[in-house]
């Protein structure tokens, strides 16, 4: 089957599975997996605990190996497939069109919570000051306190670090945005400062793949589910 | 999309005394301002073979090819020795896992800067001094230590000179073989930052040794992974640290817990 034209994203039949050499097993995560996500759409992964979620979106953003299938995402005008492309590719891929939230920031040491959220606008050929204007923006957004922002975030709470990776996963206006539990450790008034970022992502066409634990943030932002079953 | 090669080694081999096999088969290409990681246990052959694209070591059999100037890339052991000694001082700088083998101990820390910019040119005292000076404070060390000997210097205020040594000749190319290896861990997070940054804003090509995997995580796009001198791994960085494929790689992951 051929993608639909305006299509952000295409996977077909993905399969992938894991094998532990030193105990002689491999673990099976996905199983023909096929999805197609438009401009606008927001999907959410749904299923049990270790029914391959995580592990899905972590294939379609280059970070896992996909065993099968197609992986392909739209990156200017083209469809390029994630799976078996060269490093390169999907370094350029991930810089402008594909942006991941994932559940923890990896912080660097001794760099200030405002370059960690501008940094990948400055990769991208913004200017300083004009990252760090928009860094600004949106810790502002997040309710991240401006005395934290010359700090890095070594230190900040699980719930601050947590809004500081959100608003870098944010910064460049990435057309797909793949986001796993990105309210997990936020309470409700943070939660919906997030939400209403995605609310506006989405509103301005960007196709959104997530991961939601909590039903009600998945019904407000959500447009459709795909649900993952155990595969072994 | 594609950017320029920088470095290419094919097929590259270096034997030690008939037997001990420390490179073999070695493919790779390193493009313009990316940052490759080599990881692998101690004796995989890491360093030998950062000495053979450096121009210390003569492979016994492939070529190692660099770009010079004007971006042509010259096959670095088909090169007479000067030439060779030529190429490799505007194009490529290495950073030695131990400063004092990188550094010019008998020398003041603005000599140590300044040195390799005389030899390619640079004569006027006042200029040389003043690239220095910007130098050392590029990479935190107080401007007033500049007449000071290297020999004064903490270990990672010396490794932070031998990073401005080998980057004042503005190479396109730099080779750094396990830079943070003999200091504390606070004084490793001072002079990763400190690389992660100069890296981006100069755009070199870095190709850096490590036997941390959260050091590789934290600068490298590319990963290679080295064991009994053969590369048996490559991918992205994130890649290869998160979803290995190769039983040891697995194996060396596994032992550094969470990174
Ligand atoms: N990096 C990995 N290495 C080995 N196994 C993994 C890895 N990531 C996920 N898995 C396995 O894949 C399966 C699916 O996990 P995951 O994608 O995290 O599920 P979910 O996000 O739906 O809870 C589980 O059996 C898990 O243990
Ligand atoms: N100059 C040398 N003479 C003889 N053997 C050497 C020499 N340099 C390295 N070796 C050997 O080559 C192998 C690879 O060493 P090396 O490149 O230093 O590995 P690494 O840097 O990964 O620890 C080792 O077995 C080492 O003993
Ligand atoms: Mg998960
Ligand atoms: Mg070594």
């Amino acid at each position: 089957m051929e993608p639909l034209t305006d299509a952000m994203v295409c996977l077909r039949g993905v399969g992938k599975s894991f094998t532990f050499h030193s105990r002689g097993l491999s673990v099976e995560a996905l199983r023909g997996v096929d999805l197609e996500v438009r401009r606008g759409e927001c999907v959410a992964l749904d299923g049990p605990s270790g029914a391959g979620k995580s592990t899905l979106m972590r294939t379609l953003y280059g970070n896992y190996l996909a065993g099968a299938g197609t992986v392909r995402v739209r990156h200017g005008g083209e469809l390029i497939n994630i799976a078996g492309a060269d490093p390169h590719i999907i370094l350029e891929v991930r810089r402008t069109t594909l942006g991941y939230i994932s559940q923890f920031l990896r912080v660097l040491p001794r760099v200030p919570t405002l370059d960690i959220v501008a940094e990948p606008l400055i990769a991208i050929g913004t200017s300083r000051e004009a990252a760090r204007e928009r860094a600004a923006e949106l810790l502002e957004k997040l309710n991240v306190a401006p005395a934290l922002w010359s700090l890095p975030p070594a230190t900040f709470s699980g719930g601050e670090q947590q809004r500081v990776n959100i608003a870098r996963g944010f910064a460049v206006p990435c057309p797909i945005l793949l986001l796993d539990e990105p309210t997990a450790s936020l309470d409700a008034a943070n939660a919906d400062s997030v939400i209403a970022l995605i609310e506006e992502a989405r509103a301005r066409g960007t196709a959104m793949i997530g991961i939601f634990h909590d039903a009600q943030v998945k019904a407000r932002v959500a447009t459709r589910q795909l649900t993952l079953t155990r595969s072994s | 999309m594609s950017r320029a090669v920088v470095l290419r080694a094919s097929g590259l081999r270096k034997v030690f005394g008939g037997r001990v096999v420390a490179c073999a088969d070695i493919d790779f290409e390193l493009a313009a301002g990316e940052v490759v990681g080599i990881v692998g246990e101690s004796g995989s052959g890491k360093s030998t073979l950062l000495r053979c694209l450096a121009g210390l070591a003569a492979p016994d059999a492939g070529t190692v090819e660099i770009a010079i100037d004007g971006g042509e890339r010259v096959d670095l052991w088909q090169l007479d020795e000067v030439a060779r000694a030529q190429a490799l001082r505007s194009a490529l700088g290495l950073v030695h896992q131990n400063p004092r083998d990188g550094l010019k101990l008998g020398i003041s820390a603005g000599g140590n800067v300044a040195e390799p910019l005389m030899v390619s040119g640079i004569r006027h005292y006042g200029r040389l001094r003043e690239v220095a000076l910007d130098w050392l404070e590029r990479v935190e060390v107080p401007r007033r230590r500049i007449d000071d000997l290297p020999s004064t210097f903490s270990g990672g205020m010396q490794q932070r000179l031998q990073i401005a040594r080998s980057l004042a000749p503005g190479p396109r190319i730099l080779l750094l073989d396990e830079p943070t290896g003999g200091l504390d861990v606070s004084v490793q997070a001072r002079l990763l930052d400190l690389l992660r940054s100069l890296v981006r804003e100069l755009g070199v090509a870095a190709l850096i040794v490590t036997h941390d995997l959260g050091v590789a995580r934290l600068l490298a796009d590319r990963l290679l992974v080295m064991l009994r001198g053969r590369v048996i791994e490559a991918g992205l960085a994130d890649q290869v640290l998160d979803d290995p494929q190769a039983p040891y790689t697995q194996k060396l992951v596994a032992s550094m817990l969470r990174i």
